[in-house]
């Protein structure tokens, strides 16, 4: 997915943001404005018109996207074009502003789109680097399959521990199991899973350790060979429980990290278009 | 366990089933952005206390449109913050009435009633003075704001003019300087006619003519710089430059020599080796023969009546002085042993060869119009040798004298001693170069709005004026009262 993003059409829009920000940097270097340089200037005036167009096309990339039936280009070569010409929208509304900041729209709005831009580049980073990761994790399997594992050895857990006399514990621990969550808890990849002791307390079960240290203890102490059996397959569950667990976590946090930019990367491009249109206005009103 | 297997389908494994959203957070930031700074604000313009209350109120106003702050000077309470006080009308540029509204005073760069310069009817004031700039800058620094108009003048539409074209000052330009700062010229003051009948006019010459000023005054500059000392009453004294130039409170020129203060200390006016602490005064000839013949007559009286004559006795004397009428008493025989032979034979030793004689130049007035034939021709010397230059002595204050002005050497008051502008050159080069020196733009050394032309939104009937009276500039009283100035030469 990144390579074709990257190198789509030979890089064609790598080299139409390279010549745009080496062009804008030569005119900034030739440019004498009568003061310091700053957004008044005519190169001000130009690289602001440029900048200010760029945000409003790269932000069409979310109408593009929706468009299945468009013949406006494909969503690969869309996307290959917002990621540099992006890039290089940092570097013109840098050369725009002339490095004038202050305590002002103008600068918010710089800065939100610093921001959009950084989040871009985290996402671009996601993306290079999660869907190698996301595949080695799951090994072939998918989220779905690997939480039909989990009701599955659940269900085996639940019915060994019946006939072991330990439903109380097993089915705590199965109930309390943690998977998935909030956002943060995707996110981190903390496991919150509890279990509730024979005395009402509820403990962690963080990578279902309490009921293994737990059933260990049982096993230690029962005569019955047919329970100490029962208990070696408890066992035996939980630890392969454990291993999916940690599988699962991993991926849904990848599916996180892959993802989350986008939450702070589409708000603050609409701040950024408000902040933006607040700029061209008042510069005009207040001229 | 079915709950069980129902509760996994549950889980939230992905972040679109948890709180986060990507679409209300942007519609809450699209549309509180827009109406906290742009609504919000532009809604409280329509009343001017409801804009003040907004701007004291942490809610964002139209001064989180200030893009930089303003100039120190504009930082006044009016002004500050203050947004339309300036910009008076929406989606318009600030008007020049606007500022001349307080800067009515502001000089124009030339003589409007003479030229009728296009390229400067079309700049504005903020053509030249910014604001709201990064760094604080109100005036424009760049040679531009010069050159512009100085490089080409005939192109510029002054056809008439004895300004030469130049682009820029310094000898080593970015590229290639077709017209570079010429030599510089000098403004002094030349006298016409002699005694009370001098005028004096202002005449521009060039420093490589080797001007030579007339000012009536015999001064060598090197016998009072003579570092062995001059004779003082108190024996050999020393003087430095700032023994006789100082600056003005401004520290910008020197104030003016004279007489009492820089040279009667050692210039004593004694006249009679026998009476030291008389002195004849310093000013009108006809008064120097009067002391002169007052004091003869005393000393007359003194040996006639063995005693010091009362001011009566002093009085009959002097009207009953035998002779000519007393217009003509210069042309009495000299005869020593009259008080008034005396007297003329004194007068004549002073305003000849000796007292006046050594700092003045004098005439002979035979007319008889005067008391005395000896007129003195009157010294005036050239107080701003470049007004078109705004030269800052305090500034250069750490350098010695001789760095500019060759006095040391000079024998004659005739000498003038101003730099050319290789001199300047030795420290300053333009504001475009690689030189190892101080770079100084145009208005390093020159004004723009000249002290000598008439008022920006003067009464003046210029093409200027057609254009403020055009924008519909409500004058006031104050400043249209201030009187249009005469030619542009100083």
């Amino acid at each position: 997915m990144y390579q074709s993003i990257a190198n789509y059409k030979k890089a064609r829009y790598f080299w139409v943001a390279t010549v745009l920000t080496v062009v804008s940097s030569w005119a900034y270097y030739w440019h004498e404005p009568v003061n310091s340089p700053n957004g008044g200037t005519w190169l001000g005036y130009t690289l602001g018109t440029i900048g200010a167009l760029l945000i409003v096309w790269l932000m069409l990339l979310g109408v593009r996207k929706r468009s299945y039936r468009s013949s406006m280009g494909s969503v690969q070569g869309w996307t290959s074009a917002h990621v540099y010409l992006g890039t290089a929208l940092l570097i013109i509304a840098t050369l725009h502003c002339g490095l004038q900041f202050g305590n002002n729209i103008h600068t918010y709005a710089y800065v939100l789109m610093v921001t959009v831009i950084f989040s871009g580049f985290f996402g671009i980073y996601a993306y290079i680097r999660y869907p190698n990761l996301m595949t080695a994790n799951r090994s072939g399997e998918t989220l779905e399959g690997l939480l039909e594992q989990i009701e599955k050895i659940d269900g085996r857990c639940v019915k060994d521990a019946k006939k072991a006399g330990l439903s109380a514990e097993v089915e705590s621990a199965v109930v309390g199991c943690n998977i998935g969550g909030g956002w943060w808890q995707q996110l981190s990849g903390k496991d919150s899973s509890s279990i509730e002791m024979q005395d009402g307390s509820v403990v962690k079960n963080t990578d279902q350790e309490t009921i293994i240290s737990i059933l260990a203890d049982k096993l230690s102490q029962t005569q019955d060979s047919e329970k100490s059996g029962l208990i070696q397959n408890l066992l035996a569950s939980f630890a392969a429980k454990q291993t999916l667990l940690s599988r699962i976590r991993r991926d849904i946090q990848i599916r996180g990290l892959l993802k989350v930019w986008l939450y702070v990367h589409v708000p603050m491009s609409f701040a950024l278009l408000a902040a933006l249109t607040v700029h061209i206005i008042v510069v005009f009103y207040y001229w | 366990m079915a709950d069980k297997k129902d509760s996994n389908l549950d889980y939230k494994v992905s972040l679109e089933q948890t709180g986060l959203s990507k679409r209300w957070p942007s519609w809450l930031l699209f549309v509180g952005i827009l109406g906290l700074f742009l609504i919000i604000p532009l809604l409280s313009l329509s009343n001017s206390d409801l804009a003040k209350t907004l701007r004291n109120s942490p809610l964002p106003s139209d001064n989180s449109w200030i893009s930089g702050e303003l100039s120190p000077p504009h930082q006044i309470p009016d002004l500050n913050q203050n947004c339309d006080a300036c910009h008076v009308n929406g989606f318009e540029v600030v008007q020049d009435n606007t500022c001349l509204s307080c800067h009515a005073d502001t000089n124009h760069h030339f003589d409007i009633a003479q030229h009728d310069v296009q390229k400067l009817e079309e700049s504005r004031c903020a053509s030249c003075h910014f604001e709201h700039e990064d760094p604080v800058q109100i005036v424009r620094q760049d040679d531009q704001l010069c050159s512009n108009c100085h490089n080409d003048m005939a192109e510029t539409g002054v056809a008439t003019t004895e300004l030469i074209d130049v682009d820029s000052f310094g000898k080593e330009q970015q590229g290639s300087m077709q017209k570079p700062h010429p030599a510089f010229k000098v403004s002094m003051l030349r006298p016409s006619g002699v005694a009370d009948a001098t005028t004096w006019e202002t005449v521009r010459v060039a420093l490589a003519e080797k001007p030579v000023e007339k000012s009536n005054l015999l001064f060598p500059h090197d016998v009072h710089l003579d570092s062995e000392g001059i004779d003082a009453p108190e024996g050999k004294r020393v003087l430095q430059c700032n023994a006789c130039h100082v600056t003005d409170d401004a520290g910008k020129l020197m104030q003016p020599i004279n007489m009492v203060n820089h040279c009667s200390d050692c210039h004593t006016m004694v006249f009679d080796s026998n009476a030291p602490d008389r002195v004849v005064p310093h000013g009108d000839p006809d008064t120097v023969i009067l002391t002169l013949e007052e004091y003869y007559a005393r000393q007359f009286l003194l040996a006639e009546l063995g005693r010091e004559p009362t001011s009566q006795e002093l009085q009959d004397f002097m009207l009953r002085r035998p002779g000519k009428p007393v217009q003509r008493r210069v042309e009495q025989e000299v005869n020593l042993s009259s008080p008034w032979g005396k007297a003329i034979s004194v007068a004549e030793e002073i305003f000849e060869r000796t007292t006046c004689k050594t700092c003045h130049e004098i005439s002979i007035d035979e007319s008889g119009n005067h008391l005395s034939k000896w007129r003195v021709n009157p010294i005036r010397l050239t107080r701003q040798w470049m007004p078109k230059s705004d030269f800052d002595h305090y500034s250069h204050k750490t350098f010695d004298c001789g760095l500019c002005h060759q006095a040391t050497g000079s024998e004659s008051a005739e000498d003038v001693l101003m730099p050319d502008l290789d001199n300047c050159e030795s420290c300053h080069t333009g504001s475009r170069t690689h030189e190892s020196k101080l770079p100084t733009n145009c208005i390093g050394c020159h004004n723009f709005h000249l002290p000598n032309q008439a008022p920006w939104g003067g009464p003046t009937d210029s093409a200027l004026n057609r254009m403020i009276r055009a924008s519909q500039i409500t004058r006031t009283d104050e400043s249209s009262s201030h009187p249009s100035t005469g030619p542009s030469k100083p």
